[in-house]
């Protein structure tokens, strides 16, 4: 078989047709071990090198944080509340079977700890209640993607307000709080705003003032 | 001891017991009136007037004076307020809100009540989480 002029061309171009004649018709080639398919994804990610360069992960980490820094500062998820949901093997059946090889994430975040798709899909940190409540009233306190996790499961009118903050404070109510730290009751939350309110602006309400006991000073 | 004698004694212990009498009642001076008290501190409250029955939130302004103590005025309210300056509170209200108390605080003279002023800046309604229009809403402070 003769497809170039070159020798060298002949050489590199034998080895995938013989593999393209030979391969799948062995068992070995039949088979779908994990070996088989992490080398696959190794091979198409170490291209064109035999191996991936030492220190890839780390310089591209590196390039997101330069490149999308507020998106970047967000701690990662919990790994407690992590768990893994996909894609994994269809059982076969007479209608269906395969593997699956993408998912698609519900957009108002149904599914697990608070997500949200801008052009590609981050988690945001744990929002406690106390702060969703205080970047209402003050701002500063929570970051874009937060702010646009609190709108999608809200009422998701593209602008974050007190409806947001409400379904919030139900959803930390409920059950199943996931993004919204466990062991921060809503009595500690108040308090931490209450204490926040104190510490603010020090003063001395004149004396013989009722306190919220009912004695007099 | 001659009768001038006896008669210039006699004078002289009647004057000495006059002199060690009362005094002559002078003009009577009036008993002290009570004083007005300066200061009248205590407990207000925050009341709610609303035109929806499926409010669940309220976010509104407290201003006027010293406001000490935001609470809820009742257990089954949650309430966040944060200071903006030292006469001025932001606050949210959450629950099922009606007419009504929803807030109290204490002030250091309740006759300076009509110089506070709370105004509703959102409302949400409860499970659609949606904005209401907050025309109608007033909020009073009341003792």
């Amino acid at each position: 078989m003769w497809l170039g002029g070159h020798w060298p061309t002949r050489v590199s171009l034998l080895p995938p047709l013989l593999a393209l004649i030979i391969l799948p018709g062995t068992a070995w080639a039949q088979s779908d071990t994990p070996l088989l398919r992490w080398e696959h994804f190794y091979r198409q990610r170490a291209f064109p090198f035999g191996q991936v360069p030492r220190g890839a992960l780390q310089a591209a980490r590196r390039e997101a944080v330069a490149r999308w820094p507020r998106i970047a500062a967000a701690p990662a998820a919990a790994t407690s509340t992590w768990q893994p949901i996909g894609p994994e093997r269809i059982p076969s059946s007479i209608r269906s079977t395969g593997r699956l090889v993408a998912i698609a994430i519900h957009p108002t975040g149904a599914v697990g700890s608070p997500a949200v798709i801008l052009d590609t899909l981050v988690v945001a940190a744990p929002i406690t209640l106390a702060d969703a409540a205080s970047h209402l009233l003050i701002g500063s306190v929570l970051d874009a993607l937060q702010v646009a996790v609190l709108d999608s499961r809200g009422n998701a009118d593209g602008v974050f307000n007190l409806g947001d903050v409400l379904a919030w404070l139900d959803h930390c109510a409920s059950p199943t709080p996931d993004g919204c730290p466990a062991g921060a009751s809503e009595a500690q939350q108040v308090g931490r705003t209450l204490e926040r309110l104190k510490t603010t602006v020090p003063r001395d309400v004149s004396s013989g003032t009722e306190r919220r006991d009912g004695r007099r000073r | 001891m001659t009768a001038r004698w006896k008669a210039v004694v006699v004078l002289a212990i009647v004057s000495l017991a006059l002199s060690c009498g009362d005094k002559a009642p002078g003009p009577v001076e009036p008993p002290p009136t009570p004083t007005e008290p300066t200061t009248d501190p205590g407990r207000v409250t925050v009341v709610l007037s609303t035109p929806n029955t499926n409010d669940g939130a309220v976010l509104f302004t407290l201003s006027g004076g010293v406001i000490d103590s935001l609470t809820p005025s009742s257990s089954r309210f949650t309430l966040f307020s944060v200071e903006t300056d030292i006469n001025t509170l932001r606050a949210i209200v959450a629950g099922d809100l009606a007419d009504g108390a929803v807030a109290v605080f204490w002030m250091p003279d309740r006759r300076t009540i009509a110089a506070y002023s709370a105004t509703v800046q959102q409302a949400a309604a409860r499970s659609t989480y949606q904005q209401q229009d907050i025309g109608s809403y007033r909020l009073t402070i009341s003792q």
